[in-house]
């Protein structure tokens, strides 16, 4: 832990200490975490429970949980990705993979029990054999690292489901479960086929947590360009960046703030209508959100988006509508349908940046017909949502990052 | 001479009473059979129309009917929470057996079910429950059968055999 949490202080990462001390000296782990180990097998949940007990700072930011059949239990974290082993004494650990670190500068420097350094790839961990080579020899006298079985996948199946498979049918087709918490789980496996298409998965052999965390105020910074300058003004916006950068946080925390208002001074609240296809926003679990997204908000549940918005722009009268990940054809044909119609859009893509955008043919129309006023690209230059830029409608910056993540967000909040 | 009688009469109401029991068992395995054969449909409507995961469908399907049939269905509900499908729904049929007045067959028909139950599409849930249900309703038609014959000579039987007895002791 020490040497992982010197190595983001060097990066310029502060406040991640600290983030993690508050983390540790909280007691019990965090409710979106338990949520996680509710998911898990009987005998990884103890596992998960103790690697995240023993490094206070990977149970901080914590983004991913990976398993795959026969390979270690794999965790992804703030900038880190690692396997979960088990030390002597039953002690278990987290290994921080894919870091170059041989065994006499290892040896030197102060290696906490928990986190070792091994290197060079990602491989090493793999291969299901101790890892007494890698690692400093007097650190760790027998490491092994955890197994997945292929049992653990399938009782984590069940646990997910509710032993329910039937129940969860079309999001398997589509290849994902949401459990209760806003958690997404990735599910592969053997596809069976009927008539060219996906009917279900049999033999799944790995699944991907992704962890789902609400953090207040990840949203500040971008709120001031969104609302107003009038009380019920909304700038139509779209949020840009690559996979698991904080698109989604970002946006429950703007649909939360735009719903409230008080901020900036002024903007009074408006109504917001979440079209929530793959129930991420607003995690509805038996039809409520699991997430505060604001007393003015509504939330269609697990409804195409395309479908959706022209929906709630009909039936729910709102002033703005927001959805995650747009990108085909359909999606953009709605977002002019709710221009047209008054409602500012609130939405997010996967794009390395406002060029990279221009390159896709449906991104790119939507940003030359002017649909959204404000472009907000995210990176993770200073963490997990860090706010690379703003842009007007025309691509001129009023904002030019890195801006630090707002709320606890990438600086390793808890909750 | 008193305690001869007495002990007489013991005998005579055990052996009657024993009757009795068997009788009952008798005549209560198609009523239990019936019973879960409407479970099993509503826990078929339940899985096929509403896709409500295991535990509420098995509730669903509990609360559909009375007796131990519905506490066995309540008791499987609670026990799928927290452990696998399969491993629940035996240790349900375990717990409720000797509520449940069923012979081997029945219970084997239900046990088919365990490894089933939740692990697969609507469709295949529908196709297996639909199986269970027509084994049971046969399994139903051979215990009314049974009853017919064998309940009548139970009741008689018990109270003659103890009548028997008693003189044989006087």
């Amino acid at each position: 832990m020490q040497l992982l949490a010197r190595d983001r202080q060097d990066d310029g990462k502060a406040g991640w200490v600290a983030a993690a001390a508050r983390c540790a000296a909280r007691g019990p782990l965090p409710l979106h975490l338990q949520g996680v180990l509710a998911v898990l097998s009987e005998r990884l949940r103890a596992v998960l429970a103790g690697a995240l007990a023993a490094e206070p700072a990977v149970a901080a930011t914590i983004e991913e949980v990976r398993l795959r059949a026969g390979c270690p239990l794999f965790l992804r974290w703030g900038g880190g990705e690692g396997a979960v082993v088990r030390l002597t004494g039953g002690r278990i650990g987290v290994v921080a993979a894919g870091r170059t670190v041989d065994a006499e500068t290892a040896g030197s420097v102060a290696v906490s029990p928990g986190v070792l350094p091994i290197g060079p790839s990602v491989d090493l961990v793999r291969s299901a054999a101790p890892l007494r080579a890698v690692a400093p020899p007097a650190a760790c006298a027998a490491i092994a690292p955890v197994i997945v079985e292929p049992e653990d996948i399938a009782r984590t199946l069940e646990l997910a489901t509710s032993c329910s498979l039937y129940a969860v049918e079309d999001q398997l087709r589509r290849g994902f479960l949401r459990v209760r918490g806003g958690h997404r789980i990735g599910v592969v496996g053997t596809a069976v086929t009927a008539n060219g298409a996906v009917t279900s998965l049999r033999e799944v052999s790995g699944l991907a947590i992704r962890v789902a965390r609400d953090v207040a105020g990840a949203a500040d910074a971008v709120v001031p360009f969104v609302a107003g300058p009038g009380p019920e003004e909304v700038n139509s916006t779209i949020v840009l960046s690559p996979p698991g950068c904080g698109k989604t946080t970002l946006l429950r925390d703007l649909v939360r703030q735009l719903s409230r208002g008080g901020v900036p001074e002024g903007f009074g609240g408006v109504a917001v209508a979440v079209v929530d296809e793959r129930s991420e926003v607003g995690a509805c679990w038996e039809g409520r959100p699991q997430f505060d997204l604001g007393p003015r908000t509504d939330v269609l549940d697990a409804c195409p988006k395309a479908e959706g918005m022209l929906m709630v722009v009909r039936s729910m009268a709102p002033r703005v509508v927001a959805t995650d990940e747009i990108g085909r054809a359909a999606d953009a044909e709605a977002v002019r349908e709710a221009a047209h119609a008054g409602v500012a859009v609130l939405a997010t893509a996967h794009a390395r940046d406002a060029r990279d955008a221009e390159r896709r043919p449906v991104l790119r129309a939507l940003l030359a017909a002017g649909s959204f006023q404000r472009v907000v690209v995210l990176g993770e230059r200073l963490g997990r949502g860090t706010v690379d830029a703003i842009l007007d409608g025309a691509g001129r910056a009023l904002v030019r990052g890195p801006l630090p993540p707002g709320g606890a967000g990438g600086a390793g909040g808890c909750g | 001479m008193w305690v001869k009688l007495c002990g007489a009469a013991l005998v005579f109401a055990a052996s009657t009473a024993l009757g009795q029991v068997i009788a009952g068992n008798i005549a209560a395995r198609p009523r239990h059979l019936c019973d879960l054969v409407s479970a099993l449909e509503i826990l078929g409507t339940e899985i096929a129309y509403a896709a409500r995961p295991l535990p509420q469908a098995l509730r669903g399907a509990g609360d559909g009917v009375d007796g131990p049939v519905g506490t066995l269905l309540l008791r499987a509900a609670e026990l799928v929470e927290t452990r696998p499908a399969a491993v629940g729904w035996r240790q349900a049929l375990a717990e409720s057996s000797r509520r449940l007045a069923l012979v081997q067959k029945d219970v084997g028909a239900l046990m088919a079910l365990a490894p089933v139950l939740g692990r697969s599409d609507r469709n295949d849930q529908v196709r297996h429950l639909r199986l269970a249900i027509e084994r049971l309703k046969r399994l139903e038609v051979e215990a009314e059968a049974a009853r017919a014959r064998g309940e009548q000579v139970w009741r008689y039987l018990g109270p003659l055999c103890g009548l028997g007895a008693a003189v044989l002791l006087l």
